[in-house]
């Protein structure tokens, strides 16, 4: 966690959390770690993933809190487990500034084992399709049936708005560091199979 | 029990304890390229062969590995010196993925130098094809990313394979200029060097939209051609082989000089699988063609190598371009990612592009990247880019003193004080004559 907040800390004037129920002390390393101005929520009306819940209802819910938070800027979505890599942070401002894209999108890597390799085979392809983690704030996620039944894993990060998408500069990448260790791996595999609702 | 995953988000689930291909993420990737060639030839070709091979110079992370495979016939008197140069080369070379293998060629009489050109019978060519697909199949078996084939006679400059995989194309050939035919007594008219490149089958120069000048022009000026036809130097991606794309005979292609040679059957098959090839013509490489070619070898192998490690001083010291240098570039429009990257080259100053971009090429370093805005003007040509602003990434592949390539800067009229250039080709004899003329008596 405290890696991810130095990572994004680079990039990001505010943040915002939803915390969807952790138990592990989470927001208080994220008020202790975190050197900006922050909003965290704790998850009241939607069940959260960790509850058992679907991830998606969790995702609306952030995307419109930082949404209400951005005022028409740009919002980089991230989990707790995303480090953006292969940018400067120069860069990465010249990303803001442009009027013809309302989005930017680059690969992901499922990193294994270490934060420096990553998983290629089957279903692990991220890092071949290019996806959207910055955007600008268009307004609130739609929930009267865009969304369609919330997915309880593989939601989506950001709302089905028809964004103009340009690519990031070569080398940025996302760092999903999630499924680095082992035992954490085993985690969200018993995770995944015991979500009940959908 | 439904926990209202779907079959294919179960599936994902599962495979995350199961077992998995790991690989560096990509920044930290490095990619392993085979450099192999079929050879038969003296050891004075060898020699030089060998050298320009050690001495390419990569910016991107490649482990290079050799692949020699000799075609030796039984009465190739020079055989045991061009061996002895191979595998003390191969000795001692970085790595262990090098290798020297020898095919025994009975057919001595099915290749050889006649009095104007270089003869091929279709058994050499074929021959030729099946050894170079030992090479393709090496890459596949052993995981290769590509490889680069070179034919024994042609001799590249430092920069080569670093341009050729800075083109990101799955079939790329460096381009060289040759005097096919030697003149002789009976020639009526000049002879030209050409390309190693075509446009259209067995050797076009033209047709697929261009003119036979256009084509010579572009390619003249350094400049990244797709074509239909190549050889001799050329980086294959592992996908296009993974594709089909290999040296075998595809069947009867259309007559002419060449045509059943096991490049054009390569070309013709890589047409065929939708593998678009293109001609990269900014490394300087010289075709060692004739046996009196051999001749010139050191004054040519003294040309290739200016091209690097002098070419820093005469860039006054950095990697940096000043006008009237020739620079390779990509131009990659961020905001649009359907539009393929463009790939510029030409002299600073005079850079067919907006001139933001010019002027951000003029200020970086060789392999630098910069963001860059870029404003369309209302007159652009273009109407859909009028008065627009895109996000551009432009990465300085390359710099180097202008020059023309070898072989065909001989056919080039240059002048003294504002470097323009005069393809003597396009003249007729006369017209030729006066110009030289003209040019003397300035």
């Amino acid at each position: 966690m405290r890696r991810v907040l130095q990572n994004a800390a680079l990039f990001c004037d505010e943040l915002v959390v939803l915390d969807d129920g952790s138990t592990d002390g989470t927001p208080d390393v994220i008020r202790a770690e975190w050197p900006k101005p922050l909003t965290l929520e704790t998850t009241q009306s939607v069940s959260g993933w960790w509850e058992g819940g679907a991830e998606g209802n969790s995702r609306v819910a952030l995307w419109n809190l930082a949404c209400s938070r951005a005022e028409h800027g740009w919002v980089y979505v991230f989990d707790a487990d995303h480090e953006l890599i292969g940018i400067t942070p120069s860069h990465y401002i010249t990303l803001l500034s442009v009027e013809y894209v309302n989005a930017w999108a680059c690969p992901l890597y499922d990193c294994w084992d270490s934060p420096d390799t990553h998983r290629v085979d089957g279903f692990w392809q991220a890092w071949r399709f290019p996806r959207v983690w910055l955007a600008r704030a268009l307004g609130k996620w739609p929930l009267n049936g865009s969304l369609g039944t919330p997915r309880p894993i593989h939601a989506g990060h950001l709302p089905p708005f028809e964004w103009k998408v340009g690519i990031m500069p070569e080398g940025a990448a996302i760092r999903h560091l999630g499924y680095v260790n082992k035992a954490h791996r085993v985690a969200k595999h018993a995770k995944y199979l015991h979500i009940t609702s959908p | 029990m439904n926990n209202g995953l779907t079959p294919f988000e179960r599936a994902h689930a599962e495979s995350i304890i199961q077992s998995a291909i790991v690989e560096p993420i990509p920044p930290l990737k490095r990619f392993r390229v085979l450099v192999g060639s079929v050879v038969r030839k003296p050891p004075a070709v060898v020699s030089a062969l060998l050298r320009t091979l050690a001495w390419q110079r990569l910016r991107a992370p490649i482990d290079v590995s050799y692949h020699f495979i000799t075609d030796f016939a039984p009465t190739d008197g020079f055989a045991a010196d061009s061996v002895g140069l191979l595998t003390d080369f191969i000795k001692n070379a970085k790595g262990d993925g090098n290798r020297l293998e020898h095919n025994r060629n009975e057919q001595e009489s099915d290749y050889g130098d006649g009095l104007e050109t270089r003869h091929w019978q279709a058994s050499a060519l074929h021959r030729v094809g099946a050894l170079k697909n030992r090479l393709l199949q090496r890459v596949l078996s052993e995981g290769f990313d590509a490889v680069w084939l070179v034919d024994a006679d042609v001799l590249c400059d430092p920069t080569t394979l670093q341009s050729l995989w800075d083109n990101d194309d799955a079939i790329v050939a460096g381009v060289y200029w040759t005097h096919w035919q030697r003149p002789n007594s009976h020639s009526v008219g000049v002879v030209h060097a050409g390309p190693q490149v075509w446009l259209r089958h067995p050797y076009c120069l033209d047709g697929r939209g261009w003119t036979e000048a256009d084509f010579r022009r572009a390619l003249v000026r350094r400049g990244r051609v797709r074509v239909w036809g190549l050889g001799a130097c050329t980086l294959i991606r592992a996908h296009a082989i993974a594709k089909g794309c290999n040296f075998s005979r595809i069947g009867d292609l259309p007559p002419g000089p060449m045509s059943d040679g096991e490049d054009r059957h390569f070309c013709w098959r890589a047409d065929a699988l939708h593998l678009p090839m293109y001609a990269d013509a900014w490394p300087d490489i010289w075709h060692c063609y004739h046996p009196e070619d051999q001749n010139q070898i050191d004054r040519r192998l003294a040309q290739l190598q200016r091209v690097r490690p002098e070419s820093e001083v005469e860039l006054g010291g950095s990697t940096r371009a000043s006008v009237g240098n020739l620079v390779s570039a990509k131009l990659t429009n961020l905001e649009q990612p359907d539009v393929p990257p463009e790939y510029v080259r030409g002299r600073l100053g005079n850079l067919e592009v907006l001139p933001e971009l010019q002027e951000a090429v003029a200020s970086m370093d060789v392999g630098s990247t910069r963001l860059v805005r870029v404003h369309f003007p209302v007159h652009y040509q273009l109407a859909a880019y009028r008065g627009q602003t895109r996000l551009f990434q432009v990465q300085l592949l390359d710099v180097k003193p202008y020059r023309l390539p070898p072989v065909v800067d001989e056919e080039h009229l240059v002048g003294a004080r504002s470097g323009s250039t005069l393809d003597a080709t396009t003249l007729n004899e006369a017209q030729l004559a006066d110009a030289v003329e003209g040019a003397t008596r300035v």
